[in-house]
């Protein structure tokens, strides 16, 4: 099968998972909103972190065990099921069942039959169901871990290790489960509630975009501005990319602001005679921090912003000052450790400037145009959106969607531009982040970091910045922070004052600011560490340890200082 | 008589250079640098860009060669270069061919610290077995130059 028809068999897939779940959430809502006529029994399920459980198996049973009525919990943990009326004669029990937990039953008395016998409804009180641990609990958790190693080690393609997760699941859940019940983890369709859409439409529109905008030259003729307005002089050149690559990482993804920025910042380093990383490492640190000032800045944002309905606004109001403030200590902490190399770099020949400006040149300017104000189209959506509850998926899809009208490129190939692993990747990412919640193992993790923070609001943000640090640093960031996600949702209801999602902006600048302590820390370090090599200047993971693991201290630091102003 | 020079850029590819210029010198032979772009390294990162990547690479690759050709016609040697595209041995191969080069000399495998090589020295005593026996160019691997990078030299964290 071409690419081209892959891509079209993915949308068409995409798309009709999306419609195919709607359905169930109509329903869900629909459920909850009739009226339960005749004896009716309700009730709301919890699990021990007091989230809803859903569907969980709820039965009446007659004297002699026999089921008389039956239904399944909804999204919010509720159900209410209604007995017939010529099944109340003495005793009822209802019995619970969920796998994962406990089951559970509740003896009906004569007066709560009687109760119901007179046509009344009869409600059971909040019940917290008590976890279990399966033997799909452990391979759920091995499968999570295992997947977070084989990226990290990078022996499989991120997607391979993301799709072999989501597989070990289902042979689990389906085989495993065939010989011991043990083993089951979710079926199918319960996978496919865990997965984020809306996630995935929105990287898909900023992938669209971003394949419009990447061929106008418009990095390479930004680097090249950073070069002519700093004369060349490299302590003051490399605060100006580290600007022109934070405010476009802001905007767009880093991996493709690095994949642009790194050839021509190799360029001018090359006409200045020096090193190409002195320029290149303050641009990717400056990536990875740019990033968190919005919502679609970072893969981890778009992440923790549909998981808690963070409007993009809110990133940049919460977010951009401390971004800001860490962009000032990095480019202080950038001229102590190269000031050696910037002073040895010496002025381009006139004609490697004339080649640098001729490589640099703008070469679709009406487009860009064009992308401009759809840009700015986008921005104000974005900005403005929420009050007419208009998702940032969408937005993305409809600036998608104008570029390609006005613009008129090739349309397979921008489809094609799209770079479809990525988002099999998440799919396949939310499913496994999936198992290992739908098990308890989140739970789990929730309940301890719950007990060592208790209720102090100060513990918990900082704990979960420099957790969230020093977990990118090691492993790939964008698994921890969807598996994190729940934990902070729990923190966050837990704790007196967590409301205002201050601990998901925790989450956000540890994730993404870990990112700069490591090589494998962030895609868009080994990106520009592979083109780098490329052309000749290769770097150690220890070297870039080196450099990153204190550029990431700083960062981090000035970070949570701004946290802990702010909230 | 030409020398084709293959090289991948930066501090580790002077020991090439210098020896493919001694050699041109030697025999007062014309230099041909080679460049070879290859995405592929990139992986997954690219897969919906390789068009712009190569576009990038490949005039990143021009930019080194005019540098590399302005350091080495002032010693008076004949010099130009060529940027290809593509998977690195076979576009070694068709520079032979198409330059009608009587020497290749090309780098050993890097022993030094950091990044991987194109070749191992099994996979180059291969490759050199097979253009040798392809083309008929004689091949010379020239001892690759270890020294670290400036900036590693330079600006070691202490």
């Amino acid at each position: 099968m071409t690419p081209r028809r892959l891509g079209g068999v993915l949308i068409c897939l995409a798309i009709g998972l999306y419609f195919a779940i709607l359905p169930s959430h109509a329903e869900e809502a629909g459920n909850a909103a009739r009226e339960v006529g005749g004896p009716t029994i309700s009730g709301i399920l919890v699990d021990p972190q007091d989230q809803p459980v859903q569907d969980a198996s709820v039965r009446v049973l007659a004297e002699d065990q026999e089921p008389v009525a039956e239904t399944e919990t909804q999204s919010n943990g509720s159900f209410a099921v209604v007995v017939p009326a010529d099944t109340l004669h003495a005793s009822l029990t209802v019995d619970i069942q969920r796998p994962h937990f406990h089951s559970m039953r509740y003896e009906l008395g004569a007066d709560e039959v009687d109760t119901l016998r007179t046509g009344g409804a009869f409600t059971l009180p909040v019940h917290a169901l008590e976890r279990r641990i399966t033997l799909g609990f452990w391979i759920a958790a091995i499968t999570f871990i295992g997947m977070l190693a084989l990226i990290a080690v990078d022996t499989f393609h991120n997607t391979l290790a993301a799709l072999v997760g989501a597989a070990a699941l289902f042979i689990s859940s389906y085989l495993g489960a065939a010989v011991d019940s043990d083993f089951f983890i979710f079926d199918f369709e319960r996978s496919l509630h865990y997965i984020d859409w809306e996630v995935i439409f929105l990287i898909m529109g900023m992938m669209i975009v971003i394949a419009v905008v990447e061929g106008s030259g418009i990095f390479q003729w930004l680097a090249y501005f950073a070069y002519r307005i700093s004369r060349g002089r490299p302590w003051l050149l490399v605060i100006v990319l580290m600007v022109i690559t934070a405010v476009a990482s802001a905007f767009l993804d880093n991996v493709t602001t690095m994949l642009l920025m790194t050839p021509i910042t190799v360029q001018i380093a090359l006409a200045l005679e020096m090193n190409p990383w002195p320029l290149l490492m303050p641009e990717v640190v400056a990536s990875n921090v740019g990033g968190i000032a919005t919502l679609v800045g970072t893969p981890t944002n778009i992440l923790i912003g549909s998981f808690a309905g963070i409007s993009f606004a809110s990133f940049l109001i919460n977010l951009t000052p401390g971004v800001l403030m860490a962009l000032a200590a990095l480019a202080i902490y950038v001229q102590i450790i190269y000031r050696r190399s910037y002073r040895h770099a010496t002025a381009a020949s006139p004609e490697l400037e004339e080649r640098l400006r001729k490589n640099a040149q703008i070469t679709e300017p009406e487009d860009l145009k064009r992308a401009g104000w759809v840009g700015l189209g986008m921005l104000i959506l974005f900005l403005f959106g929420d009050s007419i509850h208009l998702v940032p998926a969408v937005t993305a899809l409809l600036g998608a969607t104008a570029l390609l009208v006005w613009i008129q490129p090739d349309v397979e190939e921008m489809i094609e531009a799209v770079d479809w692993t990525t988002l099999v990747f998440f799919m396949c990412l939310f499913m496994v982040v999936g198992g290992i919640q739908e098990v308890g193992l989140i739970g789990y993790v929730a309940e301890l970091i719950g007990r060592i923070v208790g209720t102090n609001l100060t513990l918990a943000m900082v704990l979960i910045t420099w957790l969230g640090a020093i977990m990118s640093m090691l492993v790939a960031n964008i698994p921890f922070t969807a598996a994190m996600l729940p934990v902070v949702a729990f923190l966050s209801n837990r704790i007196p004052g967590a409301e205002g999602n201050m601990l998901f902006f925790a989450l956000s600048v540890g994730a993404a600011m870990g990112g700069n302590g490591s090589l494998i820390g962030a895609s868009a370090n080994m990106v520009t560490a592979g083109i780098a090599e490329r052309v000749g200047y290769p770097i150690t993971y220890v070297d870039f340890l080196k450099q990153g693991f204190p550029a990431m201290i700083v960062t981090v630091t000035v970070g949570t200082l701004w946290l802990l102003f702010r909230f | 008589m030409r020398i084709l020079c293959a090289v991948r850029g930066g501090p580790r590819s002077q020991g090439t250079v210098t020896r493919a210029v001694e050699l041109a010198r030697e025999r007062d032979a014309a230099l041909t640098f080679v460049y070879v772009v290859d995405v592929e390294f990139l992986g997954y990162a690219t897969a919906g860009r390789p068009r712009v990547m190569l576009k990038e690479l490949r005039s990143t690759g021009e930019f080194m060669m005019e540098i590399l050709r302005n350091r080495v016609a002032p010693q008076g040697i004949d010099v130009d270069s060529i940027v290809r595209t593509g998977d690195v041995r076979r576009q070694i191969t068709e520079s032979v061919r198409w330059q009608d080069a009587g020497v290749l000399v090309i780098g050993r495998p890097v022993k030094g610290r950091g990044g991987h090589s194109t070749f191992t020295e099994k996979s180059l005593a291969e490759f050199v077995e097979q253009i040798e026996a392809q083309t008929g160019v004689e091949v010379i691997a020239a001892e690759t130059s270890t020294a670290p990078a400036e900036v590693e030299k330079d600006d070691a964290v202490s």
